[in-house]
């Protein structure tokens, strides 16, 4: 007897749009009425750029996955180093120095239990095995021999390495167990045959080894383990190359990308088992980058190519499209200027008062999101104010008129200025979060400009303004976000100090220092005033640093860069949606950028023709 | 081939360039000066994407030492603006923490 399948066919979804949400599954066919399509969502390849690195290195290593990478070692622009730093998915954090500098080693396992093994220590090759717990490294079991240019893939505790030189190129494979190397483990046996500078990805029981080079030409040789025995594979990477970057689970599951061949690359391969496909490239072509993560959910660090690179390149094979947070020129003001006091959000922000890189100005403007328009003027000169609220219930305090450091607050209603409860002291640079009614300005400069200026806290009620805690440091020039009881400054304690990565945070009665730093922003970082603390993103550093950084709610990472430094900039928004504007460069600028967070959307669903 | 591509164009605001052009290639942006007028000078990635966007915006090819020239120019201004801005009676430190530290000069990429 017929089945229904047999007479009438697989059923498919019959549906009115292209599926969506999570109702998206990678390969289902349905059918979509409006259109009158059978379709379906096929997952593609596609790199986006993710926040840079801090220090450009190549020959660096890494363990970890797309979103819990860490990268260490390698050769910097002036030395063979030993930094460690960590990403998020979002951006990069300082780790914990290596015990030493390092270069052409090999890492593998994940952020909280990973490995590095071998390379080449200021004194030589060497046999060295670290291991790190996310926090600190310590000293693993000594590899069988001092070797370059290995490989290893597996986890801490079950690790395959191979390859490598001894100098004399090698095939010899080692397995780890958490705190010995054995060499040449039965049954594996050795590699089919000698490799460097190639790349392994899997675990210890399923890999596969790819491209490299013996010595001399580079090679596309692919080799997989099943756990008994390698196979040399008659399918061979399409672009041979050395020095390559890749990802991957399992002996039939691995993405290859980067590399030299002869020059740096931008070719992307994926491996199935049986076969090499070519898909998106690599927006930045470069060999000896870090390779981490997952053949669907890869990522590719540092490298070079005509110098020394801190890029940072994210690889996700899916049917959403990711799209990577990104500055974008805003309109420009009609007063250029520094100093500013700013807050709103990116499509209603206020800029009032600042210095024009003369003169003390009392211009206020607003911005719609694409233009910025002249709004009613401040009372009088002022910069250096402090600022929060919003576009229809701002506030402005403090900062300098030509006379010296003022008390003086203005609340902004959107139209007009009225003069509101005097600050305690005067004093301009002042940390700024909060609102209209609940504002919070945090240390600052008295009037007579003497170091160590002042921990002082003040809170406007939206009539007068009281003491708070004071801060732990005595600061100025933060950068401040968050609200009045849950608020955050970043950066700026007193000249001279080491003070000036510093974070401290507000409960409403007082500060904590946070165990995080900031990672290269140090003053007047504008930030995400009346946004959550947790959504901030901190900006304008000096007139040479174009670094932005995202903070959290506990720890800051790199951000996408700015197009242009601008020093002491206004800045408004929240952290997935900010605004800096105007700015010292080191003459005053008034240009405005918008930053946009990365997304991640379903794209569209291809329709299968039967013509 | 080089890595970079140089050329001079005015920010004229919101679409100058886009989020999708930062992703598409490289782009930093400086402040320079050519003997009358501050101008914007622009490091571009060398790619096809970053040569079409300077020519969109009728750039006005540089070469490196060319459009460093230009920010040496603006650096210059700078620095002897703050050399000439002076309170009598201040102290070097008040000076710094009234109008901030003596400006460097900037290294293009």
């Amino acid at each position: 007897m017929s089945t229904y399948q047999e007479l009438k066919g697989l059923k498919i979804k019959y549906l009115s749009s292209d599926t969506s949400g999570d109702r998206a599954i990678e390969g289902e066919v349905f059918y979509n009425s409006a259109s009158g399509k059978v379709a379906s969502h096929i997952a593609t390849g596609a790199w986006s750029a993710g926040a840079p690195m801090f220090t450009g290195r190549n020959d660096l290593a890494g363990f970890g996955t797309q979103t819990a990478t860490a990268c260490f070692g390698g050769v910097d622009a002036t030395a063979v180093s030993n930094d460690t730093e960590e990403y998020n998915g979002s951006g990069w954090s300082a780790g914990e120095d290596m015990p030493s500098a390092i270069y052409e080693h090999a890492g593998t396992g994940t952020l909280t239990a990973g490995l590095s093994v071998g390379g080449t220590l200021p004194g030589g090759i060497t046999n060295v095995t670290n291991e790190y717990d996310g926090t600190d490294w310590a000293a693993g079991g000594t590899y069988p021999a001092a070797t370059i240019r290995l490989q290893a893939c597996g986890t801490q505790t079950a690790a395959l390495a191979a390859g490598g030189g001894r100098p004399t190129i090698s095939a010899v494979v080692c397995e780890y167990n958490g705190s010995a190397w054995t060499a040449n483990p039965s049954p594996s046996g050795d590699l089919p045959a000698a490799i460097q500078y190639h790349r392994m990805t899997g675990i210890l029981t399923s890999a596969v080894s790819f491209g490299g080079g013996p010595s001399g030409p580079v090679t596309g040789a692919t080799a997989t383990y099943n756990g008994t025995a390698w196979t040399a594979q008659t399918a061979t990477l399409n672009d041979t190359r050395s020095r390559l970057g890749g990802a991957g689970e399992t002996d039939s599951s691995a993405v290859a990308f980067g590399g030299f061949a002869p020059n740096g690359t931008v070719n992307t391969e994926l491996w199935d088992g049986s076969s090499w496909t070519e898909v998106a490239n690599m927006g930045t072509a470069r060999y000896a980058l870090a390779g981490t993560g997952t053949k669907s959910s890869a990522l590719g660090s540092g490298g070079y190519t005509s110098g020394r690179l801190s890029a940072t390149e994210e690889f996700n094979l899916s049917i959403n499209t990711i799209t990577a947070g990104a500055w974008s020129s805003g309109g420009n003001m009609n007063t250029a200027r520094g100093y500013i006091a700013g807050f709103g959000v990116q499509t209603s922000a206020v800029a009032a008062g600042g210095y024009n890189g003369t003169a003390r100005v009392s211009n206020v403007e607003e911005y719609n999101g694409s233009a910025w328009s002249n709004a009613t003027a401040l009372p009088g000169a002022y910069a250096y104010g402090g600022g929060a609220g919003t576009e229809p219930a701002g506030l402005h305090w403090g900062g300098t008129n030509p006379g010296g450091a003022v008390n003086t607050t203005f609340e902004y209603d959107g139209s007009s200025w009225t003069s509101g409860g005097n600050l305690s002291e005067a004093k301009y640079n002042t940390g700024s979060a909060g609102t209209q009614t609940a504002a919070l300005a945090a240390g600052g400069v008295p009037p007579d400009n003497t170091p160590p200026y002042t921990n002082d806290t003040e809170e406007y009620d939206g009539s007068s303004w009281t003491a708070g805690g004071d801060m732990n440091t005595h600061s100025q020039a933060m950068g401040g976000a968050g609200t009045q009881t849950a608020g955050v400054m970043f950066g700026r304690g007193a000249i001279p100090s080491d003070d000036d990565k510093n974070i401290e945070e507000y409960n409403g009665s007082s500060w904590t220092t946070s165990p995080a730093k900031m990672q290269v922003c140090e003053e007047f970082s504008a930030s995400s005033q009346n946004a959550p603390s947790s959504d901030s993103i901190i900006f304008g550093d000096s007139s040479t640093i174009v670094s932005t950084e995202q903070w959290n709610g506990t720890v800051c990472v790199t951000a996408p860069n700015l197009a242009a430094a601008r020093n002491k900039a206004g800045g408004a928004g929240t952290g997935s949606s900010g605004l800096a504007f105007g700015g010292l460069t080191p003459g005053a600028i008034n240009t405005t950028e918008e930053f946009a967070a990365g997304s991640s959307a379903l794209g569209t669903a291809k329709t299968i023709d039967f013509d | 081939m080089a890595l970079f591509l140089y050329g001079v164009a005015a920010n004229t605001g919101k679409g100058f360039f886009t989020a999708e052009d930062r992703r598409n290639f490289f782009l930093r942006g400086y402040t320079g000066h050519d003997g009358s007028n501050y101008v914007d000078v622009w490091a571009i990635g060398a790619n096809e994407r970053g040569a079409c966007w300077l020519a969109d915006r009728n750039a006005i090819k540089k070469t490196e030492s060319e459009a460093q020239a230009l920010v040496k120019a603006s650096d210059d201004l700078a620095r002897t603006a703050w050399d000439n801005d002076n309170v009598s009676g201040e102290s070097a430190d008040e000076k710094i923490a009234r109008i901030g530290a003596k400006p460097g000069f900037i290294t293009i990429v």
